[in-house]
């Protein structure tokens, strides 16, 4: 373990990415704590308002505060900052009650401000990263909506990686007909491109679910376009590896075949499989993000960043009106470079002679 | 007559792999030099070092000069060859290096003659081929071949026969004898199999190490081993009619030399049945009378 | 003597002619592979939730005379007749079957539930729209890449390598939508390039302007795709040439003499180009994959587009016919691709004599 630490601080861009990661993946377990309001949560006389965050003013000096702004274009949604006017912003301020991982109600927040405490004062809400056209917290919304794309991530890769193994070590390690058919399966399924066979597996299921099906069924979708690729490789690695000495030797205690190739070869191939979840987690990102933009993947309420930019982002003149609304964007390339970092960082460990040649 | 290759204190280092220490040797008319050593020790790197081959990564110091008829042939033959690229554009390309103007029809002529003297026969009708389609020992000829093109007077040849069969072997080495009289080629003859060299070598060269560490005529080296590396690599070949059982292989204990953290003294040392003290100390000098030369504080025989 | 067999003489006219040989097993292999595509299309559809049907039964009976209603509501007895009029409710075997005797004796790929637009027409004129943007996506980045790859093979190393080699990861790992999305941002705010895709001038009246607005509007998203898929191309030939210069036959090579440059560009490179080609029908399958995304964001009438839109709509006929489109362009790309190698390297050609 101190081993593999000790390399990685050597090389600062992988180093930084796995920082990077583990803030964001903390940062959704917590995010009910982290984000002041409900992601769903609309503020009524606050859609489409820029960030409001600032750190100085005359009136309050130094300190992270929220300036009061009033709209001053119904049709083009403009503010202004109201002079004079600010509200502090707490840390650990108290504010709307939300179940913490849904299972006990949490109202201590990381930071806020006095709105919800005290409807009477003229605090004001804050929002680090603006709102949307409906008055919904941004910044509350990515910590939300991470949940899901974060982890679909995960998930599917492991359905993916679940699949292949058993697949494509049953095709390498049986042989014959088995490979045959497999192998034929796993062609037909690379014959049809990516986002086209994802979208006719999701033409040919209904629309009607709720938010949690919905997931699901997009993991389920991806990782079936997924695994034949990494069926192939696991297939050959089998196929080499079957011929080495030690897999002969278990068959002759008469093990069962299974455990002949979980316990034996997977070993032998770990190296591969972490690179392959470091590389396809961004992929299934990627994927969801795609689905959910072109909105056949997570729908209102449930929350993911793809799903945010398919609201928001899709249209230019909502872009370029209200910038702030990119930010999903700008987290999804933060994650998908990180994990890209890493993987990269893998790969030379894993083979370092795949770069350059002498 | 001055010798055509003639290598003095080559030393070779890539980064801080320190392969050749100090070697020298030279190459005179019409003879074959032959070259012995395990892995690591040397020994192809100072022939590509001799050849002028070796990359930028590499950090040469000594004298080495050469004659420009100089030619070499390699390891590997299935792997030595441009895979799409047929036999006859081969050659026309080779040809094309000394002659740019030489034509189609003298290129194949050319090809077939030479073809012929390393055994090809049917060559003609075999141009249009590609090296896949050819066996190992056929692309060892071929590679002769093309080496003999240029009408060399030198032909390196690092260990060309490692990578055939038995049988293959025997007739390349045979062919390899041939062309040295017929030609008047001097060769020199690099392997890691003493028996190989043993029957094509005029002198011998042991190198380990990256040192020499004994030199001399093939019959008085092996008869009369002054190195005891020399005679335990002499010792532990394979004898045919033996059996595991009743003769068994004689090996030679211990790992070879890191090439990153050489011995401080003798690089055998740690292997070797006679080491003393003084021999870890400091590396033994090399004493030469006439054609005999060897590195060792204590040898096997007086000079 | 023995008069010689029908294998013999089988085996004797397949060395004659390895090319041709090659060519129709490939074809036959192909022919097949869709067939049975087909039958898996249909097989998934026929898994498909009740409802799904229900609503295509329903569209359909709308334009049933005998079935229409003044109210338009049909009850569960009325789709099951409504079935089995489509034939809907036999096994999917036999829909397959109907469909291909449909499409290949009477040439009809049958209407859009949306549009009555006759399928073939839709995805043809469509289909050749993303030909064209792929096929000049596709020959850009081969030209790049090469390019670009060799001459950073002869850098190998050098600081200019290093830097190359993260510009590469990091085109590499931006998500391709987010890609687009900016720049068509950009186009937006700048005004320098149109936000669409597809020029709206006509063609017939003017090809020379056509072609030239044309190049202009896929300017922007042909700039995105091609900076996403170079990363990889370029690494790829980069460690493929050096690969190659680290081979036993590139020294031997030196060793006689060849000049270095010739090595490089006649030997190396034309080596490189085996591996390349291979990947070839893999980088078409992603450039079109991608291209969907890209048509959709900036309104380019692709099939990638119509896909889109037909899923959307729950075009049954239309998302399955685009289906057996798009793989069978696929299949056509693999098979050229295979051909190229075949005759780029001499291996695929002859097998040992």
């Amino acid at each position: 373990m101190n081993g593999w630490m000790k390399r990685m601080v050597r090389r600062p861009l992988a180093f930084g990415s796995l920082i990077v990661l583990v803030v964001l993946y903390l940062a959704m377990a917590f995010c009910e704590f982290l984000a002041p309001y409900d992601p769903n949560r609309l503020f009524e006389h606050y859609s489409d308002l820029p960030p409001n965050l600032s750190w100085y003013s005359n009136e309050m000096g130094f300190g992270p505060q929220v300036q009061t702004m009033s709209m001053v274009n119904d049709v083009t949604q403009q503010y202004a900052r109201v002079k004079g006017e600010y509200t502090p912003v707490h840390l650990f301020a108290q504010g709307q009650t939300v179940p913490m991982w849904g299972l006990f109600p949490l109202s201590i927040h990381l930071f806020g401000t006095d709105f919800d405490r005290d409807p009477q004062a003229k605090a004001q809400p804050i929002f680090l990263f603006g709102t949307d056209n409906l008055g919904r917290d941004v910044f509350s919304r990515i910590l939300y909506g991470s949940r899901i794309s974060l982890t679909i991530g995960f998930v599917g890769v492991f359905l993916s990686l679940s699949l292949a193994l058993v697949f494509g070590g049953m095709a390498g390690y049986f042989g014959g007909v088995w490979d045959w058919i497999i192998m034929r399966l796993c062609e037909f399924i690379i014959l049809v491109p990516g986002l086209y066979l994802i979208l006719f597996l999701r033409s040919i299921l209904s629309d009607h679910m709720d938010s949690g099906q919905s997931y699901m069924l997009i993991t389920v979708i991806l990782s079936f376009v997924g695994w034949p690729g990494t069926a192939r490789m696991i297939r050959g690695m089998v196929h080499a590896v079957k011929r080495q000495d030690f897999v002969a030797n278990a068959r002759l205690e008469s093990m069962p075949s299974l455990s002949i190739l979980f316990r034996h070869i997977v070993p032998q191939m770990s190296s591969i499989l972490i690179l392959s979840v470091t590389l396809g987690v961004p992929g299934f990102i990627l994927g969801e993000t795609a689905l959910s933009y072109l909105g056949l993947g997570i729908v209102d309420p449930a929350v993911s960043w793809g799903s945010m930019i398919n609201r928001d982002a899709t249209s230019v003149s909502n872009l370029i009106a209200f910038p702030w609304l990119f930010a999903p964007g700008i987290f999804l390339v933060i994650v998908t470079l990180a994990f890209n970092f890493i993987g990269e960082l893998l790969r030379d460990w894993a083979d370092p002679n795949w770069k350059e040649a002498s | 007559m001055a010798p055509l290759l003639s290598v003095q204190d080559l030393r070779v280092t890539f980064g801080d792999v320190q392969a050749v220490r100090g070697v020298s040797f030279f190459l005179n008319s019409g003879e074959c030099l032959g070259i012995v050593g395990e892995s690591g020790s040397g020994k192809s790197v100072s022939a590509w070092a001799a050849a002028g081959l070796l990359g930028k990564d590499a950090k040469i110091q000594g004298t080495i000069v050469r004659s420009p008829r100089t030619a070499m042939i390699f390891q590997e033959p299935s792997r030595s060859f441009d895979p799409i690229m047929n036999l006859e554009n081969t050659f026309l390309e080779t040809f094309r290096v000394q002659k740019p103007k030489t034509t189609r029809e003298e290129a194949r002529d050319r090809a077939v003659a030479l073809l012929g003297e390393v055994h090809i026969a049917g060559a003609r009708d075999r141009l249009g081929s590609f090296p896949h389609q050819f066996s190992g020992g056929m692309l060892q000829r071929v590679m002769i071949a093309l080496a003999l093109a240029g009408d060399p007077e030198v032909l390196l040849c690092d260990e060309p026969t490692t990578a055939l069969d038995v049988t293959i072997q025997a007739q390349i080495l045979a062919l390899l004898k041939e062309l040295q009289t017929k030609r008047h080629l001097a060769l020199v003859f690099i392997s890691h199999d003493l028996e190989t060299v043993a029957q094509v070598a005029d002198r011998l060269l042991v190198l380990y190490g990256g040192l020499v560490l004994e030199e001399g005529r093939t019959a008085e080296v092996l008869d009369h081993p002054a190195h005891p590396y020399t005679k335990a690599l002499w010792d532990s070949r394979v004898r045919r009619g033996t059996h595991y059982l009743t003769d068994p292989l004689i090996l030679i204990g211990g790992q070879p030399p890191d090439p990153r953290v050489p011995e401080p003294g003798c690089p055998f040392a740690p292997r070797c049945g006679r080491v003393r003290p003084e021999c870890r100390a400091g590396i033994p000098p090399l004493e030469s009378a006439g054609p005999r030369t060897r590195r060792c504080f204590f040898p096997l025989e007086a000079l | 003597m023995d008069a010689p067999t029908l294998a013999d003489r089988w085996a004797k006219e397949r060395s004659r002619h390895p090319l041709v040989f090659f060519f129709v097993q490939r074809i036959v292999t192909m022919v097949l592979m869709l067939f049975v595509l087909g039958l898996g299309v249909f097989g998934l559809m026929s898994l498909a939730p009740g409802d799904i049907v229900d609503n295509y039964v329903r569209s359909q009976m709308l334009t049933m005379t005998d079935f229409r209603s003044n109210d338009n509501a049909v009850d569960p007895q009325q789709i099951a007749e409504a079935k089995h009029r489509l034939g809907l409710d036999r096994p999917f075997y036999e829909q397959y079957f109907h469909w291909l005797k449909q499409v290949f004796i009477d040439h009809d790929l049958g209407r859009s539930l949306i549009s009555r637009a006759p399928v073939l027409f839709l995805v043809s004129s469509r289909m050749i729209n993303s030909i064209v943007l792929n096929l000049i996506s596709l020959v850009i980045l081969t030209v790049a890449s090469f390019s670009l790859g060799i001459w950073l093979s002869s850098k190998a190393g050098t600081k200019l390598d290093v830097a190359a080699a993260f510009v590469s990861l990091f085109l590499n790992a931006f998500p391709g939508i987010l890609l687009l999305l900016l720049l068509q941002m950009f186009a937006a705010a700048s005004g320098w390039f149109p936000v669409t895709a597809y020029p709206t001038d006509n063609f017939e009246g003017n090809p020379t302007g056509f072609g030239f607005s044309y190049l202009y509007h896929i300017f922007l998203p042909l700039l995105g795709a091609f900076l996403g898929s170079l990363g990889g191309s370029l690494r790829l030939i980069r460690a493929t040439m050096l690969d190659q210069l680290g081979q036993p036959y590139v020294t031997a090579l030196r060793s006689r003499g060849i000049a270095e440059g010739r090595i490089r560009f006649h030997h190396a490179f034309r080596n490189t180009m085996n591996p390349f080609i291979t990947g070839s029908s893999n980088l078409l399958a992603d450039l079109f994959s991608g291209s969907l995304i890209l048509e959709i964001i900036f309104s380019y009438p692709g099939i990638g587009r119509l896909m889109y839109e037909a899923v959307l709509q729950k075009d049954i006929n239309l998302v399955m016919t685009n289906i057996m489109f798009i793989s069978a362009l696929l299949l056509v790309g693999m098979l050229l691709s295979d051909l190229a190698l075949a005759l780029v390297d001499p291996r695929v050609r002859y097998q040992k004599s």
